[in-house]
């Protein structure tokens, strides 16, 4: 914790804001916008870094503490969760940053309508987390990914201003799309206040079909059969453990389609475990969920062509291998994206587990396959990020992160440059 | 607006163009260039700025104006209905009375336009020239001399025989029972280059039960002038066609249909109340003129006629299978006179005609009347990648249903060393009946 | 321009990428706005990246404006020349560079016109989802800058969600090249902030796209309502019942009538009030159903006669006549002011009847065309631009009907983008502060405010956020009435 950062920790407390002292800095919980806001002018006047969080789930994205001095207060936005409007004849959701994503799963449910993302552990991600993390859920397989639904958002600036982006309508071009910026940018750019979503129809039934492989390729190339069909599943997820390869399709609609959809997937896939509605439902989240049973293992994610994953998985699994590691995966294989989980003891020597994510960095990159950190040791995350921060497309980064906070007052956690 | 401005722009016409850009992407050379001053609505946008005395009818202008080529592929994609041929006809007529000429290139444009082209002795001897010239290698040798003109004329399709180069006669009875009568126009340059087109296009008539009259001293319709800038020309022209078909009538007195087997001829001729519609003496007989004026396939697709031929095809058929065939819409025919579907009906009543779609059949081969030998250049340009189409096609026969268009695909097709055959679309069906085909 | 600087943009482009003379430049003064014109200085056509980022380098250091331009077909003025401006023209770029169908993404050329990219692919059972109704003309690059839309947006998304990759030319000339098709950024997302971004933040030279598996099944209905209030009512029904047609297109009794007189004639009842235009595309099971789900919709608001396409041949017809809508107004009037304003579905009748009445009350002739699926309604008022008067009245009402639309919880445009056309009208939608947050994008990807200068963001709202200094060829410009 640094010193300045417990200095203005008391005087926010002083004035009424909640804050606490859980981890490596003090975490402020606003209770208004105002307080948002006072948070930020405070922290710009003193000098202070400040890193917006929801409820900090997804901190290991970023790892505030792999850049020495990136952070000395975090700003969670938990305790800002109302819903502002859910209009359910026009399908959009309004939302401020602290609503948790599960709840406003629910709120919209109530009008037929399903919310996108559907992220893992929805109750415990919010709003702004998920915006700010940019993350999807298995069902971008469908819908695509979260940053394609976002309407419009609300945010603070560094210098306390707050200003609007986009809209609450489900198209709209007036203006630059700058909550496409703020989706992803983790914070490094403003703070979220509150952000718009586009919805769904509720579908009318669910169905899931699980079959297993003893490979990747043979797993992949089921998935690729499914592609190949006249459908749109509603999510597609390959679940890798040891010599067990799980493909899991989910279908999602109107009844009699699903019905048909379900058969034409089981004729495709063979021997098929097949579930249907709440049964679906229930596998569905269990699916989404399963990276947490990786628990604090090191995990990566691949990010690649959709036809590149089989020799991305198989090359991962032969280094691996050779090391004494036997890795999971969990893909999603229309998106050309897997995560990998190390299980075992690889990181507990920081010096060659370096070593090791470096080199499995250099292999894959010949592919165009992307090795982002997922949840790896702070030394980890600072040798992994972005390496090329020369070139115009760095260069676009930070003079956008020096324009929209020339002060450096939010938390620069080695992203989106290293500088 | 001036005096000048006026007259060398239809404004009224440029109205119409609401400035979508539509027309963009079907303009040939828009595509070749990518200039906007080179497209539809570019051109139009020059014209309206020119009647609006915002830029002077300069030397850049009148080679944007001639650089097109009146294929008119814009007029089909227009929404708003803009009449860009007409738009064309006009602007052009006024440059070209206001602008001066070199010398040369008044008597060679007199020579053609005034001489050549109105008198079918004329017409013969330069044909039999060109002819000599072939047959003794004189063009071989004097080729390059000429640049790029002498290398597509090198190219030029032989010239008939003499006894291929006869008119058709004044009748052509009907192949059984006479059912009805039409007259035919013979053309210009048709009976020189393509007698045996004209041929064909009789002997199909007669397979449909139509007797085939022609106008015996008619030679020109005046479409070319029309093209090119000489409005005067063609509307004198126009009045004697006009007076030559009208002379031919049924036995109740009726004047006849006329077909014509030259899709640029016939765009014109149907156009004539319009060439007319200032002349109080022959607006009505014109605008009748082109009523009843009719293309070769739309004449012939029409129901009866069809179901005729038809069974005559079937009569005749040796359904040898033919060559893989595709048929490439002439300009004038699909965007002028908009028949599309008449052409490839007509094919397919042709038992064992295999027919392969030509990748953008619609767009122009770079022929356009005489664009060929007044911009060699830019009209082989615009024909090269309607060559790489035909060459995807696969096709070993090339159909079109005009003269220009004809010639065009056999010089380019020469010049390129491919094996396809150019047919009118009359021969492959007179070939259908004789049983003479592939 | 000084003669250097031109003799080194002709060494660059050859003489067939440039124009220069007076006359020719004179067809680039507007877009498919024409109420705003300004002469380019010169309009230069590369052919390839390597091309367009050696011009912008030589622009760049002559401190020339720069304005893209694609097919010239956008209606908000976003390729109007500026004074003193050089208009790059992607018209020479027109090459499909790659198509991956097992990836399911083509890289295409800028110039590309949008219709070839489906065609492109069409082998492969693919197609290129947006399709504005200019798509024939349109580029994809002219798409990419305004985030096109088009009535099967309403199922698949506006530009922006069909963009992969992209290979920019930068204001200072270089390459930024994000071609490389990946399900997420690496790092901020750069292509989502530039697409739509009007051509200020620099010029897309290469566009990887994301291509779309071609449906199943698909049915195209044809409702006609004896009144255009109960076909707004059907629509806003359809969305509150979540049905999800990919279309949903609405026809008023003028526009039906001009497109039935055009070479695009689809058949439309000639005497119908208006005419809801419906695609319903999936699984052939899922069709059916909400085809089931919607017919009692359109029933109940009274809908006179209910057609459905009996092949691909009526259907195209039936979108043909659609999408020549625009063009055919040229049969009512010489020039043609399209609005764009979007509003909350549930507002539809509401705000199509206020715009109606906004141009009866100042005389104007005003029809409606429009993708009432994403409430994104386009009142065309037809007037000739030589009767200074009617341009007046025509403005006012254009302000009057953006007005209206903000006040709903509406904005200014949906697809066509800001451009000269709405800059102004940006206040109303947008503070002070978020229009300052707008300006600081700009000045870190050009720092200059060289590319496409005085467009989309209203001009004091620039001049007070001002951070750096500006060339002095600019001020002139930013000055602009």
């Amino acid at each position: 914790m640094t010193e300045s950062g417990s200095a203005l920790a008391e005087t926010l407390a002083r004035d009424g804001i909640e804050v606490s002292h859980e981890g490596a800095y003090p975490i402020a919980a606003p209770a208004s916008e105002a307080e948002v806001v006072a948070i930020v002018e405070r922290a710009a006047r003193d000098g202070l870094k400040v890193l917006p969080i929801g409820l900090g789930t997804k901190l290991d994205f970023c790892r505030p503490e792999a850049a020495e001095g990136a952070c000395d207060l975090a700003l969670s936005m938990r305790k800002l969760r109302d819903v502002v409007a859910y209009e359910p004849g026009d399908g959009t959701l309004t939302a401020r940053a602290g609503a948790r994503m599960g709840e406003l799963a629910r709120t919209v449910l109530a009008g037929g309508h399903r919310l996108t993302p559907d992220v893992p552990h929805p109750d415990e991600a919010t709003l702004g987390g998920v915006l700010g993390a940019s993350q999807s859920g298995p069902d971008r397989t469908r819908f695509g990914p979260v940053r394609h639904h976002v309407l419009g958002v609300r945010v603070v600036r560094s210098d306390g201003t707050i200003a609007k982006s986009g809209g609450r309508l489900v198209k709209n071009v007036t203006g630059f799309d700058l909550h496409r910026l703020y989706c992803g940018s983790r914070g490094t750019l403003c703070v979220v206040l509150e952000a718009s979503l586009r919805l769904f129809a509720e579908p009318e039934r669910e169905a899931a079909l699980t079959a297993t492989y003893p490979a990747a390729r043979p797993a992949l190339e089921a998935a690729e059969a499914v592609r190949a069909l006249p459908i749109a599943p509603l999510a597609v997820t390959l679940e890798g453990v040891d010599e067990d390869f799980r493909l899991h399709v989910f279908l999602a609609g109107h009844s009699e389609q699903v019905r048909w959809e379900a058969d034409e997937v089981e004729r495709v896939l063979g021997d098929a475990e097949r579930r249907d509605d709440e049964g679906a439902r229930c596998h569905r989240a269990l699916v989404r969920d399963l990276g947490r049973r990786n628990g604090r293992w090191p995990a990566f994610r691949m990010v690649c062509l959709p036809s590149q994953l089989p020799s991305a998985i198989d090359s991962t699994r032969d280094f691996a291998g050779a090391r004494g590691l036997q890795p999971r995966f969990l893909a999603q294989p229309f998106a050309g994206i897997v995560d990998v989980f190390l299980p075992g003891d690889a990181a507990t020597e920081p010096e060659s587990f370096v070593a090791l994510a470096s080199e499995l960095r250099d292999l894959l990159a010949p592919a165009e396959v992307r090795l982002d950190p997922l949840a790896v040791p702070a030394a980890v995350h600072r040798a992994l990020a972005r390496t090329n921060d020369e070139g115009p497309a760095a260069r676009w980064m930070t003079r956008l992160r020096e324009s929209f906070d020339p002060a450096g007052t939010f938390a620069s956690p080695l992203f989106p440059c290293r500088a | 607006m001036t005096m000048d401005s006026e007259t060398l722009v239809d404004y009224a016409r440029s109205l119409d163009c609401i400035h979508c850009g539509l027309c963009l992407d079907t303009c040939p050379t828009y595509q070749l260039t990518g200039r906007e001053s080179s497209s539809p609505r570019g051109r139009i946008h020059l014209m309206r700025a020119v009647a609006e005395d915002r830029i002077e009818a300069n030397a850049d202008f009148a080679e944007e104006m001639d650089f097109c080529l009146v294929c008119r592929h814009c007029e089909s994609v227009c929404p708003a209905g803009v009449e860009f041929g007409a738009m064309m006809e006009f602007t052009r007529d006024a440059l070209a009375t206001r602008a001066r000429p070199g010398p040369l290139a008044r008597l060679a444009r007199w020579l053609g336009f005034r001489v050549v082209l109105p008198s079918r002795r004329w017409l013969r001897l330069t044909v039999t020239l060109l002819g000599l010239a072939q047959r003794t290698g004189a063009l071989r040798i004097a080729a390059p001399l000429l640049g790029l003109r002498g290398r597509m004329l090198a190219s030029f399709p032989r010239v008939p025989s003499r006894a291929e180069r006869t008119p058709l006669p004044a009748s052509t009875p009907a192949q059984g029972p006479a059912r009805e009568s039409a007259a035919v126009l013979e053309g210009c340059v048709m009976p020189e280059l393509y007698g045996r087109v004209n041929r064909a296009t009789v002997r199909s008539l007669a397979a449909a039960g139509v007797e085939s009259r022609c106008a015996p001293d008619h030679v020109c319709c005046g479409a070319l002038h029309a093209h090119n800038g000489d409005l005067a020309g063609a509307r004198t022209l126009a009045r004697g066609t006009i007076a030559a078909f009208d002379a031919l009538v049924d036995d109740s007195g009726a004047p006849l249909p006329i077909v014509v087997n030259s899709a640029g001829c016939g765009a014109h001729m149907k156009e004539y109340g319009r060439l007319l519609a200032d002349d109080p003496e022959w607006r009505e007989r014109a605008a009748a003129f082109g009523a009843r004026t009719r293309d070769f396939a739309e004449f012939l697709a029409e129901p009866e006629r069809r179901e005729r031929l038809t069974a005559a095809l079937r009569e005749a058929a040796d359904s040898a299978p033919t060559r893989p065939t595709t048929y490439d819409d002439p300009c004038h025919l699909c965007h002028g006179q908009g028949i599309r579907s008449e052409p490839r009906a007509l094919l397919d009543c042709i038992p064992g005609v295999e027919l392969l779609e030509l990748e953008d059949a619609e767009s122009c081969c770079g022929s356009a009347g005489i664009y060929s030998l007044l911009r060699p250049q830019d009209s082989q340009d615009v024909l090269d990648s309607k060559l790489a189409a035909l060459r995807a096609s696969g096709a070993e026969v090339l159909v079109t249903a005009n003269p220009g268009c004809q010639l065009q695909w056999e010089s380019g097709i020469r010049r390129a060393a491919m094996d396809v055959e150019v047919v009118h679309l009359a021969e492959v069906v007179a070939r259908a009946i004789d049983g003479s085909g592939d | 321009m000084d003669r250097r600087t031109l003799d080194r943009l002709a060494s660059i482009v050859g003489e067939a990428g440039i124009v220069a003379d007076r006359m020719r430049r004179l067809a680039y003064e507007s877009d498919g706005l024409t109420l705003e014109r300004e002469m380019p200085e010169l309009v230069l056509l590369p052919r390839d990246t390597d091309e367009t980022a050696r011009c912008m380098r030589v622009l760049h250091e002559a401190g020339i404006p720069v304005v893209p331009r694609g097919a010239g077909t956008g209606l908000s003025g976003g390729a109007t020349p500026v004074p003193g401006g050089v208009t790059i023209g992607t018209a020479r770029m027109r090459d499909v560079l790659e198509v991956n169908a097992s990836d399911r993404y083509a890289i295409v050329q800028a110039g590309v016109v949008n219709i070839a990219i489906s065609r492109a692919c069409a082998k492969h059972g693919l197609f290129y989802a947006p399709d504005p109704s200019s798509q024939k003309a349109c580029t994809i690059g002219g798409n990419v800058a305004e985030n096109a839309g088009g009535p099967h947006c309403f199922r698949y998304g506006s530009t922006t969600r069909h963009v992969l990759g992209l290979v920019i030319v930068t204001a200072e000339g270089e390459v930024l090249d994000l071609s490389h098709p990946v399900a997420d950024p690496d790092g901020y997302d750069l292509i989502g902030l530039f697409t739509g971004s009007e051509g200020m933040f620099g010029l897309a030279t290469e566009i990887t796209i994301q291509l779309t598996p071609m449906p199943a099944a698909t049915q195209t209905l044809l409702a006609i309502f004896p009144s255009l209030d109960a076909a707004c009512e059907s629509v806003t029904d359809i969305i509150a019942a979540r049905l999800e047609p990919s279309a949903i297109e609405i026809l008023d009794k003028l526009t039906i009538q001009a497109v039935e007189a055009s070479v695009f004639a689809a058949g439309y009842p000639t005497d119908a009030e208006a005419v809801l235009l419906l695609d319903i595309e999936g699984g052939e099971l899922e069709v059916e159903t909400t085809v089931k789900g919607i017919e009692p919709i359109l029933a109940r608001h009274g809908r006179l006669e209910l057609r459905s396409a009996r092949d691909a041949e009526e259907r195209e017809r039936l979108w043909a006549g659609r999408k020549g809508a625009f063009g055919a107004m040229g049969r009512i009037a010489p020039d043609l002011y399209v609005a764009d304003v979007v509003v909350p579905r549930t507002r539809l009748r509401e705000i199509v009847r206020l715009a109606t009445d906004e141009c009866t009350k100042r005389g104007l002739k005003m029809s409606n065309v429009f993708h009432a699926g994403d409430g994104n309604l386009h009142p065309n008022i037809s007037y000739d631009r030589r009767d200074p008067d009617e341009v007046e009245r025509v403005l006012a009402a254009g302000r009057a009907i953006m007005q209206a639309c903000v006040d709903v919880g509406g904005s200014l445009t949906g697809e066509h983008g800001v451009g000269l056309e709405k800059q102004e009208q940006m206040k109303l939608l947008f503070s002070p502060a978020d229009l300052a947050a707008m300006d600081l994008a700009r000045v870190a990807l050009d720092p200059d405010r060289r590319m496409n200068p005085g467009k989309m963001l209203p001009l004091r709202a620039c001049m007070e956020t001002r951070t750096r200094p500006i060339p002095g060829g600019m001020r002139a410009e930013e000055a602009r009435p």
